[in-house]
């Protein structure tokens, strides 16, 4: 009786941690994104990594994705690269939300069509960047780091989505996760 | 054994999609509304800024070591290959130099003498301190750096960051262990210098570009290509005299200035530790009185 409470007691804790691993990934990305790896007056050279952690999760584990969290990767890239406070985190929450709405289209797809769903959604969120920092400085700012850096992360994209792929198979499924 | 799981209490579905879709709708005002308080300049802003580069700091302060380890290898790599090229540069650089040591040891004895015979109170001198390079921008749209030396080191906002070249940019907010350096290519960046060969005062303003735009100079003002700047040390709590770009294009748009610290490369900055005469506390002979743009 005691050691069975026991493995079941431990295997709930495996769970929880297995759960968290996204969540844990998509903080370390996000600190990774702001790493001092080029020239620092060129802009960005590594790619939006929030913003694939963000989309992925959201589109095939949107239990593991919640919201609060991702604003608060987005404040924390914020705070990391100097960036308007708020701005990162309005970004991501509205790639989250059509990200969200547009799931069954890319769910169950064969990788192009995901990887066509994330660089229109990434193309838009960096529309969106642009403009609130162009607003929020008040003047149109120079769109080539933000273009170069779009390319980047769409670039990018299927590699992460197969390392994600693998993180995810080997996640409890929500349906055990869930209370009966 | 059974053990009761999941919430005891279950609310009606269409109060949960009101609570969800209040919830999102509350984060979306709650980032708008921290944009705001950002813009404002408002202390909240950016003390909820310096607080996020605090906690981070000890972190991307292990992550970026291996960076600097490739770093070091690859230059190590480099200056092999170009060592002979390299030795006959320095060459020519040593001989240049040392007409200008003698020149210098000339004009400081020659500055002596004269604040002898003026009476003129010394400059103090600034304290460095030396911060490594932790964060980068990763954001298109700003162009700053994290250092891993904060207000426990005794920075201060507005204070100048430099490299061993010239001025790099200045702090914009302090944490205990960290504080974020904005360059002064960034958009936001507003330095107030002074053409050395003219005298004639200026503002270099960045616009995220590599070069930065020098502004409120009139078209007489005689600029030429490779003018340099410095520092005026007006208004801010830069020191005057730091080196801080050379003209490098002048067009009917206004003179573009390519900063004299390789920004590309950052690796350490110093931060000056200094404060402009004015504002310091009142010595106890009595203060001159202080500039009336000076509010406390």
């Amino acid at each position: 009786m005691n050691d069975s409470l026991n493995d079941s007691f431990w295997q709930r804790i495996e769970a929880r941690l297995r759960t968290a691993a996204p969540l844990a990934l998509a903080l370390l990305m996000t600190l990774l994104s702001a790493l001092p790896l080029g020239p620092a007056d060129l802009g960005p050279v590594m790619p939006f990594l929030p913003g694939l952690a963000v989309f992925y999760w959201t589109v095939y584990r949107p239990d593991l994705m919640p919201r609060v969290a991702v604003f608060a990767l987005g404040l924390l890239h914020d705070g990391l690269t100097g960036a308007p406070l708020g701005m990162t985190a309005l970004v991501l929450l509205l790639l989250q939300i059509v990200a969200g709405r547009y799931r069954r289209f890319f769910v169950g797809r064969t990788l192009p069509v995901s990887w066509l769903g994330f660089g229109l959604l990434a193309s838009g969120a960096a529309a969106v960047s642009w403009c609130v920092a162009s607003a929020y400085h008040f003047i149109p700012l120079p769109a080539a780091a933000a273009a170069a850096q779009l390319g980047l992360t769409v670039a990018v994209y299927p590699l992460f989505a197969w390392g994600f792929a693998a993180l995810h198979r080997g996640l409890p499924s929500p349906a055990s996760a869930r209370p009966e | 054994m059974r053990f009761p799981r999941g919430t005891a209490v279950r609310l009606p579905a269409p109060v949960r999609t009101l609570l969800r879709r209040f919830n999102l709708i509350l984060l979306l005002g709650v980032a708008a509304t921290f944009m705001a308080v950002d813009k404002t300049g408002l202390e909240a802003g950016r003390n909820l800024r310096a607080a996020v580069a605090d906690a981070a700091v000890p972190v991307m302060d292990a992550l970026s070591r291996p960076i600097e380890s490739v770093n070091l290898a690859v230059d190590e790599v480099v200056g092999l290959v170009n060592l002979r090229a390299e030795n006959a540069e320095l060459r020519l650089a040593v001989e240049r130099l040392r007409h200008w040591e003698t020149e210098a040891r000339r004009l400081a004895r020659e500055n002596a003498a004269l604040r002898k015979l003026s009476r003129l109170a010394s400059d103090r001198f600034p304290v460095f301190v030396t911060g490594r390079v932790v964060g980068d921008s990763g954001n298109a749209f700003v162009r700053a750096v994290l250092v891993n030396a904060g207000g426990d080191d005794g920075v201060r906002e507005g204070h100048a960051a430099v490299t061993g070249e010239g001025l790099v940019g200045r702090v914009v907010d302090v944490g205990r262990g960290a504080s974020r350096v904005l360059l002064l290519t960034d958009i936001g960046s507003r330095i107030p210098v002074v053409v050395e060969r003219t005298g004639r005062h200026a503002v270099l303003a960045g616009d995220n570009s590599r070069r930065a735009r020098l502004s409120y100079l009139p078209r007489s003002a005689g600029l030429a290509v490779g003018d340099r700047l410095v520092t005026s040390g007006q208004g801010a709590a830069l020191p005057p005299g730091l080196p801080v770009g050379i003209v490098s294009e002048l067009s009917e748009a206004g003179a573009r200035v390519r900063p004299i610290a390789d920004l590309g490369r950052l690796e350490y900055v110093r931060l000056i530790v200094w404060t402009p005469p004015a504002l310091d506390p009142a010595p106890p002979p009595a203060p001159a009185p202080a500039p009336a743009f000076v509010t406390f």
